[in-house]
């Protein structure tokens, strides 16, 4: 992504501080969401459930298929 | 260890510490798990609705950044359904035989396979990049150029990123201010390859200039140490000779990543905080910019904002200046 000479007005910079805050809560719910499925896996109090096992095989072909998660940084 | 580091690592183990009251229920984690991914999914809805009106939306990379977000939002949303329908008992038509063959395959994949596409945490810098970068290697000139004080000299920062999805490759960036100047690349069979500015065109004039096809061909890191003087010629040219404005933009990021005795380690200098409101003005802390001579540093030393910034750097900049503050005071 190229820096643009553009002047960014106002209503940008809101729409910038929504877009950045809901990043960090996408963010935030995908890290919870991937430590509750690992801590669960690391107890293995579950690996007799079959629903579990269903649960982790989809796991496994969901992260084998998943878009790159988008993790751009600087513009320059 | 700085007090800033103390309190995250502290942080951390309260975290963890709440994960030993894991769910009893299966289906109570895995519902858990679905509401999860679709507030992730809604997240990201609220991202792509927020820069779809902004004024910048069809510039640069921005068209296919929302295609990512999209692509997530779709992604996302229909894992949440999955596992939605899998607590709900819709989903126990798939023959277990093969639920224990992917269970298997899972068990003889290795962990490189198994993290593929998966989130991680794993930033540790590749050990060659470390050694490269490190006092007698092929780039320690490189880390030498950045050791000095901000305000005797250009903002130089060095940059170190490591991949999240593949273990020993990562790469470290030489910036001045917010330009990248030179990156230094490995991957995980251990060949190196240099980069120049991003945009390729800014330094064009600078001479020596920068050896695309020599250079950014991966190749043995002594190799490119054999052309580390010409190499360190164009980075020095290219510092001298960048634009003016290059000069400026981002001396207040670079010093704040020096080392220093406030108390605090800058582990990444690109966190993002939020503001009150936009109308936010600092201007108390603009007043010493003013009657200082350099326009990043106040008189008393510190560095301040201003500066020809546009708008969202401003405000980024006055937000990493409370923040000094606030560390500098606790």
């Amino acid at each position: 992504m190229t820096t643009t000479s553009l002047r960014m007005d106002e209503d940008d910079l809101k729409r910038v501080q929504v877009a950045v805050g809901a990043y960090f809560r996408a963010a935030a719910a995908l890290g919870s969401a991937s430590l509750t499925i690992r801590h669960a896996a690391l107890l293995g109090k579950y690996d007799e459930d079959l629903t579990w096992r269903r649960a982790r095989s989809r796991i496994a072909s969901s992260c084998s298929n998943a878009p790159p998660l988008t993790t751009r940084r600087r513009s320059v | 260890m700085s007090r800033s580091a103390d309190a995250l690592l502290s942080h951390s183990e309260r975290w963890f510490a709440d994960l030993e009251e894991s769910y009893s229920d299966v289906d109570e984690l895995l519902a858990g798990f679905a509401l999860e991914i679709e507030t992730a999914a809604d997240a990201y809805v609220e991202v792509i609705e927020a820069i779809e009106g902004a004024s910048f939306a069809g510039l640069d990379g921005y068209p296919e950044l929302l295609e990512e977000l999209r692509a997530s939002v779709q992604f996302l949303s229909t894992e949440a359904a999955v596992f939605a329908a899998l607590v709900a008992g819709e989903l126990d038509d798939e023959p277990e035989e093969l639920i224990e063959e992917d269970a298997a395959e899972i068990e003889r994949a290795t962990v490189s396979e198994r993290t593929k596409g998966a989130p991680t945490f794993d930033r540790r810098i590749p050990d060659a990049l470390l050694d490269a970068l490190g006092s007698g290697g092929a780039f320690g000139w490189v880390s030498e150029l950045v050791r000095g004080p901000t305000r005797r000299g250009p903002p130089l920062d060095l940059g170190l990123r490591a991949s999240p999805k593949r273990p020993d490759e990562g790469h470290a960036t030489l910036y001045l201010g917010t330009t990248q100047v030179l990156g230094i690349h490995v991957r995980d069979d251990g060949l190196f390859r240099l980069t120049p500015h991003h945009q390729g065109t800014l330094f064009t004039d600078i001479d020596p200039a920068f050896d695309n096809q020599a250079w950014s061909t991966w190749q043995p890191l002594r190799s490119l140490a054999d052309l580390g003087p010409e190499v360190e010629r164009h980075v020095r040219a290219a510092i001298e000779g960048a634009p003016r404005g290059r000069q400026r933009e981002g001396r207040y990021q670079s010093a704040l990543s020096k080392p220093q005795g406030a108390g605090y380690a800058l582990v990444d200098r690109e966190v993002t905080l939020t503001f009150a409101t936009g109308a936010e003005t600092s201007a108390d802390r603009r007043a010493p910019c003013a009657a200082g001579r350099d326009p990043a540093f106040a008189e008393d030393g510190r560095p301040c904002v201003g500066g020809p910034l546009d708008a969202p750097r401003r405000q980024a900049r006055r937000a990493r200046h409370r923040r000094h503050g606030a560390t500098a005071g606790d």
